[in-house]
């Protein structure tokens, strides 16, 4: 009896601790709607000039991981999209274009600095990974496939932020 | 030690936590039609033939491209008309536009009509247009013959007159 007592007290620590090591991701500027510049007297008979969009507002799209600060445990970030909108044809990328901040020492984040564009997939793809704690994290976004040849319309994806510990 | 075991179990597995963000995209509707090379104005003169008993002649001009570029909604289509807004077309004569697709253009660029005879009341041109583009310049999109056509010498005068021909993409 005294056993099966020691192993809750210690099932319950364990809990305890490692529930305070469950790190979360946070977002700011979640609700982006774009459009592409206005289009240029000088290219009439021609399509867009550029059939990139780059999403970058300094400061204003960020992610931000929280964990405790004695939380050794290492986390991952992996992103995916969802359209919401049939046969867009459009291809989506996000990137990371900075490091951020963290309170804690010895955090660490992967890969470090700018990161290239990677695709959105319908598929979960791994975007960075880190330990401890991070703030504003930079992020930009990119569409491409713009195009007169599409059909004017607003075209929306969600984009899945998922992070992902070992307890 | 089972139970020890799932504990051990529960301890190493993995969790996750989600965010979503949610990323439009607007692209407009385009309608921007131009003159290539440009809007300037010609002439169409009439020249009589050297010898009693001939007729008129004019020259034509065959030098006017439409290009445009066009992006629209679903089940949208646009169409193109052409109209004298100043100016009225001297008796006697008639003022033939003829339409020639030229080639290259991408997308839905449209169905034109052959030929109209150009008054101050808007007639189609071009219909069915899409999303589309013709190419910026001469050699792109339509080519328009502008033409001379004399109905009843009978009226004919000798005189200049100047006319606006406008194309308006809706």
């Amino acid at each position: 009896m005294k056993r099966i007592l020691y192993l809750f007290f210690f099932f319950g620590v364990a809990i305890d601790t490692f529930s305070q090591c469950s790190p979360t991701i946070s977002l700011i500027g979640s609700s982006l709607l774009e459009s592409p510049p206005v289009f240029p007297t000088n290219r009439i008979g021609l399509d867009y000039g550029n059939s990139d969009l780059l999403i970058d507002r300094p400061g204003n799209i960020t992610v931000a991981i929280a964990n405790a600060d004695a939380c050794i445990n290492s986390w991952q970030v992996s992103v995916s999209r969802v359209d919401n909108t049939i046969n867009t044809n459009l291809r989506f990328w996000v990137n990371k274009i900075n490091d951020g901040s963290s309170i804690s020492s010895g955090a660490s984040i992967n890969p470090n600095g700018p990161s290239a564009f990677q695709e959105l997939q319908l598929s979960s793809q791994n975007f960075f990974s880190g330990t401890k704690n991070r703030q504003s994290i930079q992020i930009s976004y990119k569409v491409s496939g713009i195009s007169v040849l599409k059909t004017a319309a607003t075209y929306t994806t969600t984009v899945y932020y998922t992070i992902s510990y070992t307890l | 030690m089972k139970f020890i075991k799932s504990i051990v179990f529960i301890l190493i597995q993995t969790a996750c936590f989600g965010q979503t963000a949610t990323l439009s995209l607007a692209l407009p509707d385009i309608a921007y039609i131009a003159l290539a090379p440009d809007n300037s104005a010609f002439n169409l003169i009439g020249t009589s033939y050297p010898q009693a008993g001939g007729g008129v002649s004019f020259n034509y001009n065959i030098l006017k491209f439409i290009n445009f570029t066009s992006a629209v909604g679903s089940g949208v289509t646009r169409t193109i008309r052409a109209q004298i807004t100043s100016g009225s077309i001297p008796s006697g004569m008639s003022l033939k536009l003829t339409i020639t697709p030229a080639t290259g253009m991408m997308g839905s660029p449209g169905t034109n009509v052959s030929s109209i005879n150009l008054s101050s009341s808007q007639q189609v041109i071009i219909s069915g247009i899409g999303g589309s583009y013709t190419g910026l310049g001469s050699g792109y999109g339509y080519n328009l013959k502008f033409e001379l056509v004399i109905s009843d010498y009978s009226q004919l005068r000798a005189g200049n007159t100047s006319l606006s021909i406008t194309f308006t993409i809706t």
